[in-house]
């Protein structure tokens, strides 16, 4: 049953890309230009997928309401990034530099509170209690941040301010690259850089990975385990936030229920790459930016199914059902989807 | 207890700010002044959330004034009100001690004084932030920062006192008259909130307004009105709490005989108040009714899968996606099956609603069958994603242009005709050839062909299977594998339970519920759309099933009413549904993760050592954790 479908989902995988290369509907510029969508998009998967992973890593629970930390960071960001614009300071280029830092900061620090006040309030109570109880307050919370930010500041999208420095792009041989594009996945490599390193080679983090391992062993250490929780929720929630700018300037809008689809990816991308593994949401995210990108022309258009963008989000959940159903483990991941309460 | 029988979810004690020795002043009035801050806070938070300038104009109890030498009804208390006042009584409450000393008096008026001058302070200096010319501009980024809402804060910022001082008093009653107390409060707030429902109810059962205005006056209670209903179910409750033990005493001494007959005559008592209930209901209450059934029925399905299963499954709303749809392409006139009938005429469905309605049920238990087959390994959080991400594939795909010649793309599919039931046919046919028939269920068939009441026994019919179905599988031999598998599948396996047959077959019948339901709503509808099918669905569904009790068949119907039927009837609340329905969920875990209805497994899977019966452990209990059984106790005997 198993093997039988699998082959039938290498077949179809076989098929598709077979149809539309041979068919020549697309040039080696469109393909390039699909990949470098794909790798902006999937950095910023990449970095929700980071506080979905340092969570499940040291507390085993699905943080579902990630993606409104996230929305929050973007959210915040957008008034601050709305005041410097009405006083004018985006407008020359060491402004809009500092604009930018100025905006990321307010998004971090927003987002940041909100996944701790999350850690406090909603998830600390529940440290003992059975698997699906934090979940199901995690569902809970993340509805009632959705709805909180849509009453507090209406349901309607509200539209970044353009910063010029931003706009356009430049040819990198015949295939044009959105400037944006770069920024963001320069700024979300940089940043995992930095959190791997910070992971593997401080204190903080050799405790944070200590955590994860025993729980009850590292307080025999000596390491504040509560502590170490809280940093987790605000390494995850200021990485969300920086993710939340980035998407900002990609889409240039915000609205309260931005963060449940791009939550949904990340966690997504997070099983991809092997959940609780740092440089596995890394490699999870650009790998599920890619194929999103890639997928619908590359696997679907050659099926002969007409409009094949639209279902590129059931190619994403499509992936995390063969994923954990073929390697629970992810690609980089320990096994950890099953079996283990 | 043992040290290693911890409960697993320790039912957060409200944390005693002191102890007894403790008696210097500053140290107990602190935590007072504190809780005040919060309380006014999440005060000014409910306002700019919109929650209480929505709420404005529900009035609870009027009093009737004069004014230019008319008697006007002014709202003595409004929603709002009451909303602020719930918040600083629950806040006070939590921190009084059992028995509060002069101190802790102090301290909660206090602290109903501190929550007072927050939020007359917001008023004060909301109005001054927002009138700043060009500069900041409050409304702009808190876009409920109305001059109606600092008028509706102001008129009542200074009553929060009155609330602590109430819950100073309450610790002084027993609590068997608390327990009262409390119900009288709750029908008074119930009744005067949706009094505007009462007076279309009265209007529709013909009762003139004239008899009912010492009751109701405008859209709210009187003062007298509000004092008898109070007073009559304060007394109910207390009669009914004080003479049930004697009377199931009583009954246990009759012979069994007896007591299946007076049950049986319980349940035909309840099925003749149910198939007369949309008589008296009116058209638009069984609308709201038929919302209900609808979701009782999903969540009789959710409740084998997650409640016995213990699988938590989030695309719940994809086997209610297809049966609709199974529904929609069966019978619509419009489907790509529909075909000129053979005398000529206008396209039908290739079938009609009762011969479609085994193939939507038969499709959902083949998908669900089909989801769990992949998913047979995974546990808990994992199977939540996943089956999330198959109720978004499912969507995704019925909003497809690939799907679109089947399915309608995001247009829909349309005209699906509505249910024809053929016993209700018989009471029109009556009805034509001049025969009285005076059972209400013909009446409602006699009111008009798609009466809204006429869906309500279909749904009641599927309702009652469904329920019967449920009641008969928990203590079978497949509810108790179930239950097995839920407290730990390793030693569900080891004892025999076939994992993949047990799991496969909560899956189906889960599924067969919500495609029956999905079959009903699409008639219902008539016209059906990709967006109705959204997440949101199954969340709804999960959040009723968890408010009633996991696990719990009463609890579904109770939690439906409540989460379904109640913002129903607030329509002002529409917005505010889903963000209620989050804290709810929050609150629900932390603070009773049973449910308002638990199952008798699950309360005594949580509390181990409470013996209490459920209504006991609503009562939030003002001592810290060591006395919390004792109190328990305390009530119990009383």
């Amino acid at each position: 049953m198993r093997w039988l479908t699998a082959i039938a989902v290498v077949g179809v995988l076989i098929y598709g890309p077979f149809q539309i290369l041979s068919s020549g509907k697309y040039g080696a510029e469109n393909w390039i230009a699909f990949v470098i969508f794909g790798l902006s998009q999937g950095s910023l998967y990449a970095l929700i997928a980071l506080g979905y992973t340092l969570v499940y890593g040291i507390l085993r629970m699905i943080n579902f309401a990630h993606g409104e930390v996230f929305m929050s960071g973007a959210y915040i960001g957008f008034f601050a990034a709305d005041a410097l614009n009405r006083s004018g300071r985006l407008d020359s280029v060491g402004g809009a530099l500092f604009g930018l830092v100025i905006i990321t900061l307010v998004a971090v620090a927003g987002s940041t509170t909100i996944a701790v006040l999350l850690e406090r309030i909603a998830y600390r109570p529940l440290r003992r209690a059975p698997r699906l109880v934090p979940l199901i307050t995690a569902i809970g919370a993340s509805l009632f941040l959705q709805y909180t930010f849509s009453g507090l500041f209406g349901s309607g999208l509200r539209t970044y301010p353009t910063i010029d420095l931003l706009k356009g792009s430049f040819k990198l041989g015949s295939v044009p690259i959105l400037k944006v594009h770069v920024l963001v996945f320069v700024a979300a490599v940089g940043l995992m850089t930095l959190l791997y390193l910070f992971v593997q080679r401080t204190r903080a983090g050799r405790a944070m990975r200590a955590v994860s391992e025993d729980k009850d062993t590292a307080a025999l250490m000596g390491i504040n385990v509560d502590g170490v929780i809280v940093q987790t929720f605000m390494l995850g929630g200021a990485l969300a936030g920086v993710a939340g700018v980035l998407h900002a300037l990609i889409y240039g809008q915000v609205v309260f229920n931005m963060g449940f689809q791009p939550g949904l990816k990340a966690f997504t991308a997070a099983v991809l790459g092997g959940i609780g593994n740092v440089p596995g949401a890394m490699l999870g995210g650009l790998f599920l930016g890619v194929v999103e990108s890639l997928g619908p022309a590359l696997f679907l258009e050659g099926l002969g199914i007409p409009a094949p963008h639209q279902l590129k989000d059931a190619i994403a959940f499509s992936l995390l059902v063969l994923v954990l159903v073929f390697r629970p483990t992810g690609i980089l991941g320990e096994r950890v989807a099953e079996k283990r309460a | 207890m043992s040290a290693d029988s911890v409960p697993p979810v320790p039912p957060v004690p409200p944390v005693s700010p002191t102890t007894p020795t403790d008696a210097r002043p500053m140290a107990i009035l602190t935590p007072y002044g504190r809780r005040g801050l919060i309380v006014g806070a999440v005060i000014v938070f409910l306002g700019l959330v919109g929650l209480l300038e929505a709420f404005s104009t529900r009035s609870i109890i009027n009093v009737l004034r004069t004014e230019d030498g008319k008697a006007v009804a002014v709202t003595l208390l409004s929603l709002p009100e009451l909303l602020a006042l719930i918040v600083a009584f629950v806040a006070v409450r939590g921190l009084l001690p059992a028995r509060p000393r002069p101190l802790d008096a102090i301290g909660a008026v206090g602290c109903g004084a501190v929550a007072s001058a927050v939020t007359a302070a917001f008023v004060r200096l909301g109005p001054a932030l927002g009138a700043g010319g060009d500069g900041f501009q409050l409304r702009e980024v808190f876009i409920h920062a109305t001059p109606d809402l600092f008028e509706v804060l102001g008129s009542f910022a200074w009553h929060l006192p009155l609330a602590a001082l109430a819950a100073v008093a309450v610790t002084f009653v027993r609590p068997d008259v608390r327990r009262a107390l409390a119900a009288g409060a709750i029908a008074v707030a119930l009744v005067g909130v949706l009094s505007d429902h009462v007076t279309i109810l009265l209007d529709h059962n013909g009762v003139p307004r004239a008899s009912t205005a010492w009751f109701l006056r405008g859209k709210s209670l009187t003062v007298a009105g509000a004092a008898t209903l109070f007073g009559c179910v304060a007394a109910l409750r207390w009669l009914g709490a004080r003479y049930r033990p004697v009377v199931d005493r009583r009954l246990a001494t009759r012979p069994a005989h007896d007591r299946r007959w007076l049950r049986r005559a319980g349940i035909a008592l309840a099925g003749v108040a149910l198939i007369a209930l949309p008589r008296f209901a009116g058209s638009y209450h069984s609308e709201v009714l038929n919302q209900v059934g609808l979701f009782v029925l999903m969540g009789l399905g959710l409740n084998i899968v997650v409640g016995f299963a213990g699988m938590l499954d989030l695309g719940y709303v994809a086997f209610f996606a297809l049966g609709a749809y199974t529904m929609g392409v069966l019978t619509s006139p419009e489907s790509f099956l529909a075909a000129v009938p053979a005398g000529g005429g206008p396209p039908v469905g290739p079938v009609g609603f009762w011969l479609a309605l085994p193939v939507c049920i038969v499709v959902a238990v083949i998908a669900g069958t089909l989801l769990g087959v992949p998913v047979l390994s995974l546990r808990g959080d994992y199977l939540a994603i996943v089956t999330l991400g198959f109720g978004e594939i499912i969507r995704v795909l019925a909003l497809s242009e690939w799907l679109k010649p089947f399915l309608g793309g995001s247009l829909g599919l349309k005209r699906i005709p509505p249910i024809k039931v053929p016993w209700l046919a018989v009471g029109e046919g009556c009805a034509a050839r001049g025969i009285d028939v005076p059972l209400c269920i013909y009446r409602a068939a006699i009111d008009g062909p798609d009466k809204p009441q006429k869906l309500f026994y279909i749904l009641l019919a599927g309702c009652v299977v469904a329920a019967f179905v449920a009641l008969r599988l928990k203590d079978s031999r497949h509810g108790r594998a179930w239950m097995a598998l839920r407290e730990d599948e390793d030693v569900a396996q080891a004892m025999g339970v076939d994992l993949v047959r047990t799991k496969l077959m909560a899956f189906a019948i889960g599924a067969a519920f919500s495609g029956l339901s999905g079959a009903i709503f699409a008639p219902k509808l008539v016209s059906i759309f990709p967006h109705s099918f959204n997440l949101l669905i199954s969340i709804n569904i999960l959040a009723l099933i968890i408010v009633g009790g996991m696990g719990s068949i009463p609890g579904v119907i109770v939690g439906a009413l409540a989460l379904v039927g109640l913002p129903e009837l607030l329509r002002e609340f529409a917005e505010y549904r889903l963000w209620a329905y989050g804290i709810v969920l929050v609150a629900m875990m932390l603070y009773r993760p049973e449910g308002m209805i638990p199952s008798t497994a699950t309360l005594r899977e949580l509390r181990p050592d409470d013996d209490a019966p459920a209504g006991d452990a609503a009562i939030p209990s003002p001592a810290g954790p060591g006395t919390v059984t004792a109190v328990a106790g305390a009530e119990a005997r009383a």
